[in-house]
């Protein structure tokens, strides 16, 4: 690799100096190894191999997007493998715990299902009428138990508004993966007015769900059921939910991702992601496009995964609400004319303090919730490979 | 004005820092908190709700949980009571029991229950009592869901 002041690819040139940004790692390398940790070291050497092998991971990635200013790449690539991370460690967890990944009714009964983050828009009306929440999950103490669910989102977006969808969500490194599995998209034109429908389905889960006192989305039309946790089909109407459950996976986040290279499943459908969007406003961090750089190439609008750009957003220099700062439009303009930057502060004075101030607290959330599942997703395959059983 | 904004900003900025951290480190002290204060519980339409009632048989008790008929607003018209009996090891093979679904004082249905299968069959003597929702097995014991309506 090439040291500072060199071009590393044509039109990009980092802006740090290598001490610079073996000082700017060094917070994160101490951070990491806390929240990996939680303040006490794994004894046993299988753990002590996955921590390792995790930490080394994660602080490599972040080095990487910080030598060579590179934030998309480095990340999809942590996005996407906590996202297979995800599926093994809380299958294996499941399975480990209840012996299936069914969530059976007495699991419901006894508060049982671990709480998500897509089902907190339908929870508030709710919440805010009847001091209840309409999902059979545990108040505190206990695994995704609800309260501690709820402190994370809010956290998570004061501090990065709708960057949760590309920095914490453990879902959408799913579609992400499937959208760069095809270089060249076979659907290159979405009639702009798709971008409405999370915000119609929002409208209509938030409404129905505080009608019919249940979590409609999770019921009813959440994809990611396929390869989570899901209900043992006894009736007709669970094997209807399966079928849509199933059938969403395979369109919103397996088949129409691929079409099209874009996040279909978080940009056009997600109802918790429409909701997030609303985060943006206030939230310090932004995308800026510096229309004196800019030549209207529109690639930017063309790669974005979650449709956050269009021709009017770009003209006046700012992405659409519902930007979740993946820092893909950043890291593929060629004339760098795009940047993460701070509110108040205009993209033309914007510095690369800026990023890295994004970047922190980003990453911070990132590992607290990524790095657990990789760890925990490591340790049952080395379990797998050296006793031949994940428990 | 235009430094005393940036300055706003990259104070904000750094600031977020300290949001994330202490979102991590001090989330179950939140997550404590928050059930606390806001006194957030899970809707019984899932819990059951709170009991009511213990009636204790020396080896096993029946817990009688209040009728649930709660909505948004106000009641729904039908709604459910849901019954207990554990521990699971100390249950007979078969149990016959007098439900007073309503905490009135007076019997409401008579649920016989085996607890091999567990299936139940519920005898209705008040017309609130619709009938049997369904029988579950608990981590250590039975429950039964008794359909209502309200008055």
């Amino acid at each position: 690799m090439k040291l500072s002041g060199v071009n590393t690819c044509p039109g990009k040139e980092r802006a740090l100096s290598f001490p610079k940004i073996l000082f700017a790692c060094l917070p994160m390398l101490l951070l990491t190894a806390l929240l990996l940790s939680q303040g006490k070291l794994p004894v046993e050497p299988i753990k002590q191999a996955a921590f390792i092998l995790t930490y080394v991971f994660i602080n490599g990635l972040f080095f990487l997007m910080v030598y060579t200013g590179k934030v998309h790449r480095y990340r999809s690539v942590l996005f996407i493998t906590v996202a297979v991370a995800f599926i093994i460690a809380f299958g294996a967890n499941l399975l480990e715990v209840r012996g299936s990944m069914i969530l059976k009714e007495e699991d419901i009964l006894a508060g049982g299902a671990p709480f998500c983050h897509l089902v907190i828009p339908a929870v508030i009306i709710p919440a805010v009428f009847t001091k209840t929440i309409i999902f059979p999950g545990t108040i505190i103490n206990r695994f995704a138990s609800i309260a501690g669910m709820l402190v994370l989102w809010f956290g998570a977006s004061v501090a990065l508004g709708r960057g949760w969808c590309s920095w914490v969500c453990f879902y959408g490194g799913l579609d992400e993966g499937f959208s760069r599995l095809c270089r060249k998209p076979v659907i290159k034109n979405i009639n702009e007015k798709w971008r409405y429908l999370p915000w119609a389905v929002l409208l209509v889960i938030v409404l129905t769900s505080a009608l019919t006192f249940s979590p409609v989305y999770c019921e009813w039309l959440c994809p990611f059921k396929t390869v989570t946790e899901f209900a043992a089909v006894t009736s007709f109407k669970v094997l209807v939910q399966t079928v849509l459950f199933v059938t969403l996976f395979i369109s919103l986040v397996v088949v129409l991702p691929v079409l099209t290279g874009r996040r279909t499943q978080c940009g056009l459908f997600c109802p918790f992601a429409a909701f997030q969007s609303l985060t943006n406003k206030i939230n310090i961090f932004t995308i800026g496009i510096d229309r004196e750089k800019c030549v209207d190439c529109k690639q930017c609008i063309n790669t974005c995964p979650t449709f956050s750009l269009d021709t009017d957003s770009v003209k006046q220099g700012k992405p659409l609400l519902s930007c979740t700062k993946c820092g893909q439009c950043v890291d593929r303009c060629p004339r760098q004319a795009i940047q993460f930057r701070l509110k108040g502060i205009p993209v033309s004075m914007t510095t690369q303090t800026a990023k890295m101030l994004f970047l922190y607290p980003a990453f911070i959330f990132a590992t607290a919730v990524g790095g657990g599942l990789i760890y925990g997703a490591l340790l049952r395959i080395l379990k797998l490979i050296i006793t031949g059983s994940m428990f | 004005m235009c430094l005393v904004r940036r300055m706003l900003s990259y104070t904000v900025a750094l600031f977020m820092i300290v949001v994330a951290l202490a979102t991590l480190m001090g989330g179950n002290f939140f997550a404590a908190k928050l059930a606390n204060t806001t006194g957030i519980k899970v809707s019984p339409w899932y819990t059951g709700g709170e009991v009511v009632k213990v009636i204790d048989h020396g080896g096993y008790r029946t817990l009688i949980h209040r009728p649930v008929f709660d909505a948004l607003f106000g009641q729904t018209q039908e709604g459910f009571v849901q019954i207990d009996w554990q521990p699971l090891a100390a249950l007979p093979e078969t149990m016959e029991e007098d439900i007073d679904c309503f905490n009135s004082g007076n019997a409401a249905c008579h649920i016989r229950l085996d607890t091999k299968t567990p299936t139940a069959q519920v005898t209705v003597y008040n017309p609130q009592v619709i009938g049997l929702e369904k029988s579950y097995k608990l981590k250590d014991g039975l429950a039964v869901r008794v359909l209502l309506r309200r008055e």
